[in-house]
């Protein structure tokens, strides 16, 4: 919650305080009003009653008077009673004017009426005035009077209790609601008051702390005044407005010549007007500016101060008091510099030392880890003390590992009693270094080979140890041990070779024989190798010795007759290489071997080679070739090669891959390869326009190896020629057939397509029109004429002959596409069961002969065979119809491998000259009123018959019968 | 007619076909709890509406007379359809066809139909067909629930 200041608890307090007095005032007007009304009432009820009783008086004086007349008969008094007699209904009016707003009231002066009737009175006063001694009239009106009056006078009683009764009402209520209403006064005011007073408590306690600040307020300013800090202010104008005793002191300018100068005026501080106003512009911005200034005395004297400025705004905001505060910080700023001047000099010199420090540690510390050298140091019992950080990278073990145990832990079993005889050594002489070669265990189990200095340096004082600085030098071990190896590999390997193994110097004087060479040349040792050479050689030689020592590290080939020690010739075969420059040989090492046999045989082949190159050559036509096991060519013969671009000089000594390079060669490996396993290879190339038909033999050595391959190659592109004219007359030719038939057997699939979906689509409409026909003739016969039912009878006949036509196109269309199956087939049973079907379906057939003769057996689709006997029975049937005496004849015979059936009738036969047609789909041969039909059935026969490889034909004599014959092979493959 | 028991629902789309059939089926007294179908689409939706309305969640009438060539969905698909689910694989399905050639009849075997009848050119012969089948299905033929 937010502190509330005095102010607003005064705001507050006020208006509560409004508020209550609004609400009293309200209050205290109802309370007036509500008396007012009540009072009226009281008044107007109290009216009521005294207007009653006044009533009830002039009654009972009407009363009076009339008794008093029966016995006075006084005329007077008879006046008197006529006077009351009329007052009475005046009051009646005015009571009946008073309680008009009450109805019960009105109901007793509504009764009332009735005895207040002064004309009745006034009647009967008249009378007994005229009457002048008449007692009857005297004593009615007492009478009426007296009852009247009696009457009046008990109303008007009711009349007053009523009144009575309803003024005590009134007053009650009245004082009810002034009660409601002072309570509501007297709470308010009680709230108020509580109101009040925890305002005005609550506000003391602002007060109270206004009082503190109050007081602190001039206790500060007491200080500031008093303070020995410079302290002063001055307004807008720039005029000083204060000035402490600090300033006093340090400008020795006294309060009462400062006060309403300005700055400049004072002299205090220099400072241009333009400046000042800067600087009130910033305080005005920021609310306060601080910098350093100098400040004077009056004395003339100055001294550099800290400025301090803030401002204090009026209550409507504007700048309306700047104060400073000065500190004077000369000596501050004098001692600040020193300290700087001095922080300095320290701060150089310590960079100076860490630097020279840092370089020192470097180097020891680089030396020491970098370094391959291992600095350890022992106690007297050989443990290690201290090591150097690159014995971690030596040998694996770090520092915690290694510090406190015995050197002797690493080192290998083998050469603990020696290390052990060195050390007694360090130990009995001291400052003498010793130097140690020993294994040391790596970490990782393997060991390796250190050499090092040990000395005894237990007596110096800074050391008191044993000092041991060791390198690992496993490296340089294994490289001797290896390099003996080698050594000993290499002699022993020149040794043992088969190949003969020379050394000699520049001359080429022998220095060294292996023993194989010496086996060759025999054991001849520091000669000239020219002097054992064959003097038709001698110049080869030589000119390969000079290859050689022009050549240094080549090997040059070499091969030459040399002399045994036994004085004969051999043939040799070898290198010659210059290695006098290289270290540790430092001579001419030749390598050779005895090829003394090859030599031999190669002449023996060479004379064998011209024979079959002159073979080779003469042969028209070819080229015949060589190759060994390296396919390489030694011989090429034939006079094609020149025909084919290849020269004899080109190819001889080359391989074939160097001749055929690429895709073409590959292929051809893999024929070598087959030839090197003994297998001969036909292969059939072109080169340059030829056709070549190559064979690839092996040719076998001795021991049935394949030592060489044979290519004979002829030249066959006329032959080639030939056949492929050959061949491309044919292909073109299938292709043409294959393209018509093609051709055919698209058109053929359309038209069954298109045959099916015509037959299916109309069959749907048609079996409308029959069976809507049906329908009419059945059920509405009756309603029919006979030219009708005949109009109707050819409607239906001609729908069923168009369903017939459909179907059998159906049929049609099938064999050629269905698929049929092949199975053998008993005629005789297939023709018994085919005539009793159709004798139960044409009655016709009833009165015609048929003879079925013993029918051959064949294989066949049953189903489609089937069809065939049904039509052309059914068509012997038919067409034999309009013969008094039928005839038919069914039989088969044997030509061949070929079966023939027949079906014969005596019927209308048919005109030869027409015989072409007979077996088109939709020919007929006779009219459809003469013959119904739908020039479909034969065409399916011939169909069938055709797709089992058979032929059908028919013979006839119109008018004396047809012979229709199909013949059907045993064997055939379905088309 | 949701109410009404339907023995035998007639799946045709040719309308000549679908109103012999009809006829002929009345004139046998078998079509008194007929409900003709004009396409595949229709009867799958009928087939679907009365499975949904009936308590025992399914449908029996004694036979299915069904069309094969239709559009939409032919008959083939509507067997298969039929097939398909286990509350409808049970009842009969004829298939009606033009022609006994028609090679979807292989088909219709193997999804199941459980008989065809063609409808000849030939009214009488159709007729006779219509009659035999009805007689069958509907007098002689014992659902197998």
């Amino acid at each position: 919650m937010t502190r509330l200041t005095s102010k607003s608890y005064f705001r507050i307090l006020i208006v509560i305080i409004g508020i209550s007095i609004l609400a009293i005032i309200y209050l205290n007007t109802r309370l007036t009003e509500n008396a007012n009304s009540s009072n009226i009432l009281v008044d107007h009820t109290e009216e009521v009653i005294r207007k009653v009783q006044e009533l009830k008086l002039e009654t009972s004086n009407l009363i009076t008077r009339s008794q008093s007349f029966l016995i006075s008969r006084d005329t007077f008094l008879l006046k008197e009673i006529y006077q009351t007699e009329t007052k009475l209904p005046i009051i009646k009016n005015e009571l009946q004017h008073l309680v008009s707003d009450n109805r019960n009231q009105d109901q007793w002066i509504d009764s009332l009426q009735q005895y207040i009737d002064a004309e009745k009175s006034l009647n009967l006063i008249v009378k007994v005035k005229n009457a002048g001694e008449e007692r009857d009239a005297s004593s009615q009106l007492a009478e009426k009077i007296s009852f009247d009056g009696a009457k009046i006078t008990s109303i008007g009683d009711h009349m007053i209790e009523l009144e009575r009764g309803l003024l005590v009402e009134r007053k009650m209520n009245y004082s009810k609601s002034i009660f409601v209403i002072k309570a509501y006064l007297y709470s308010l005011i009680v709230i108020c008051l509580i109101l009040c007073t925890v305002i005005i408590w609550m506000a003391r306690k602002e007060f109270l702390q206004q009082s503190l600040v109050q007081k602190d307020l001039k206790r500060m300013a007491k200080m500031v005044e008093e303070s020995s800090e410079i302290f002063f202010s001055r307004g807008t104008d720039y005029r000083l407005t204060s000035w402490n005793k600090g300033a006093e002191k340090y400008f020795g300018i006294p309060k009462e010549e400062a006060i309403g100068q300005t700055p400049q005026q004072v002299g205090f501080l220099s400072i241009t007007p333009e400046e000042m106003q800067e600087v009130q512009g910033i305080i005005n911005k920021d609310g306060y500016w601080k910098s350093e200034k100098k400040f004077y005395h009056r004395d003339k004297s100055s001294f550099v101060g800290s400025v301090t400025a803030n401002m204090i705004r009026d209550k409507k905001g504007n700048p309306e008091t700047y104060y400073f505060l000065v500190k004077n910080i000369d000596s501050q700023k004098k001692h600040e510099e020193q300290l700087v001047q001095s922080n300095l000099e320290l701060e150089r010199r310590v960079a100076e030392r860490t630097k020279d420090l840092v370089a020192s540690e470097n180097r020891f510390r680089a030396l020491l880890e970098n370094g391959n050298d291992i600095i350890s140091v022992m106690d007297r019992e050989f443990r290690i003390k201290y090591r150097s950080p690159s014995g971690y990278r030596v040998t694996g073990w770090t520092d915690a590992e290694i510090l406190g145990t015995s050197r002797f832990d690493s080192i290998h079993p083998d050469d603990k009693a020696l290390v052990q005889e060195q050390l007694s050594a360090v130990l009995s002489d001291s400052n003498k270094p010793v130097r140690v070669v020993f294994r040391n265990m790596h970490k990782n189990g393997n060991y390796d080979w250190v050499e090092g200095v040990m000395m005894n340096m237990l007596d110096n004082e800074y050391v008191q140890g044993i000092v041991f600085n060791y390198r690992d030098i496993n490296e340089r071990k294994e490289a001797e041990d290896k390099l003996a190896a080698s050594e000993l590999r290499f002699r022993s390997l020149i040794e043992n070779v088969a190949e003969g193994v020379a050394l000699s110097d520049d001359k080429f004087n022998t220095i060294y024989r292996s023993p194989a060479a010496k086996q060759f040349i025999g054991d001849i040792t520091r000669v000239n190798t020219i002097s054992v050479v064959h003097p038709d050689d001698v110049d080869l030689i030589r000119k390969r010795q000079q290859d050689c020592l022009k050549y240094p590290g080549i090997p040059i080939p070499f091969s030459g007759r040399f002399m045994h020690a036994s004085g004969y010739y051999i043939w040799m075969e070898g290198t010659l290489t210059n290695l006098l420059h290289l270290k540790g040989v430092n001579a001419i090492v030749s390598n050779y071997r005895d090829i003394t046999q090859r030599k031999e045989a190669e002449e023996k082949l060479i004379r064998s080679e011209q024979i079959y190159k002159t073979i080779a050559s003469s042969i028209p036509g070819s080229v015949i070739s060589m190759l060994d096991k390296d396919y390489r060519y030694f011989l090429v013969e034939g006079d094609m090669l020149e025909r084919l671009g290849y020269s004899k000089r080109e190819m001889m000594n080359k391989t074939v891959k160097e001749i055929f390079k690429g895709d073409d060669y590959d292929s051809l490996e893999a024929q070598f390869k087959r030839v090197f396993n003994g297998e001969t290879v036909e292969y059939n190339s072109s080169r340059n326009g030829y056709d070549l038909y190559s064979k690839f033999v092996p040719l076998f050595n001795d021991k049935e190896e394949v030592f060489a391959m044979m290519i004979a190659a002829i030249d066959i592109t006329e032959i080639k020629k030939a056949e492929r004219q050959i061949k491309e007359l044919n292909a073109g030719l299938e292709e043409k057939v294959q393209h018509r038939t093609e051709q055919l057997k698209r058109a053929n699939d359309e038209m069954d397509a298109f045959t099916y979906s015509v037959s299916h689509d109309l069959r749907a409409p048609l079996r409308g029109i029959i069976g809507f026909t049906d329908i009419l003739v059945e059920e509405y016969a009756s309603k029919l004429d006979d030219e009708a039912k005949r109009l109707v009878g050819v409607i239906h006949k001609n729908a069923m002959s168009m369903g017939q036509l459909i179907d059998d196109l159906l049929a049609f269309s099938r064999i050629g596409k269905s698929t049929v199956s092949k199975a053998s087939i008993d005629m005789n049973l297939l023709v018994d069961e085919v005539v009793m079907n159709l004798r139960r379906l044409h009655p016709e057939f009833e009165k015609a002969t048929c003879v079925v003769k013993n029918l051959e057996p064949i294989s066949g689709d049953l189903s489609t065979i089937r069809q065939v006997w049904v039509n052309l029975i059914s068509n012997a049937v038919k067409y034999s119809g309009k013969n008094p005496h039928p005839e038919i004849e069914i039989g088969s015979y044997k030509q061949g491998e070929q079966r023939v059936y027949y079906v014969k009738d005596n019927g209308v036969g048919f005109d030869e000259r027409y015989k072409h047609k007979l077996f088109k789909v939709f020919q007929r041969l006779h009219r459809s009123d003469e013959f119904e039909g739908t020039g479909v059935g034969l065409a399916l026969v011939e169909k069938i018959v055709s797709r089992h490889g058979g032929t059908i034909w028919a013979e006839s004599e119109l008018g004396k019968g047809a012979c229709f014959s199909f013949k059907l092979p045993l064997e055939y493959d379905l088309i | 007619m949701t109410d009404t028991l339907v023995e035998l629902l007639l799946v045709e789309d040719n309308m000549t076909d679908a109103e012999l059939t009809i006829r002929e089926l009345r004139k046998n007294n078998m079509a008194n709890n007929l409900v003709h179908m004009k396409d595949g689409q229709e009867a799958l939706d009928f087939i679907e509406s009365r499975i949904g309305e009936n308590k025992n969640g399914f449908f029996q009438p004694k036979v299915i007379l069904l069309d094969i060539q239709m559009p939409r969905i032919n008959g083939i698909e509507v067997l298969e359809a039929l097939r398909k689910n286990p509350l409808t694989k049970t009842i009969p399905v004829v298939m009606l066809t033009s022609s006994k050639e028609d090679p979807d009849i292989k088909k219709c075997y193997e999804l199941g139909a459980n008989s065809y009848i063609v409808k000849p050119v030939n009214f009488v012969g159709f007729a006779e067909a219509i009659k035999n089948l009805g007689f069958y299905w509907l007098l002689l033929n014992q659902n197998p629930i």
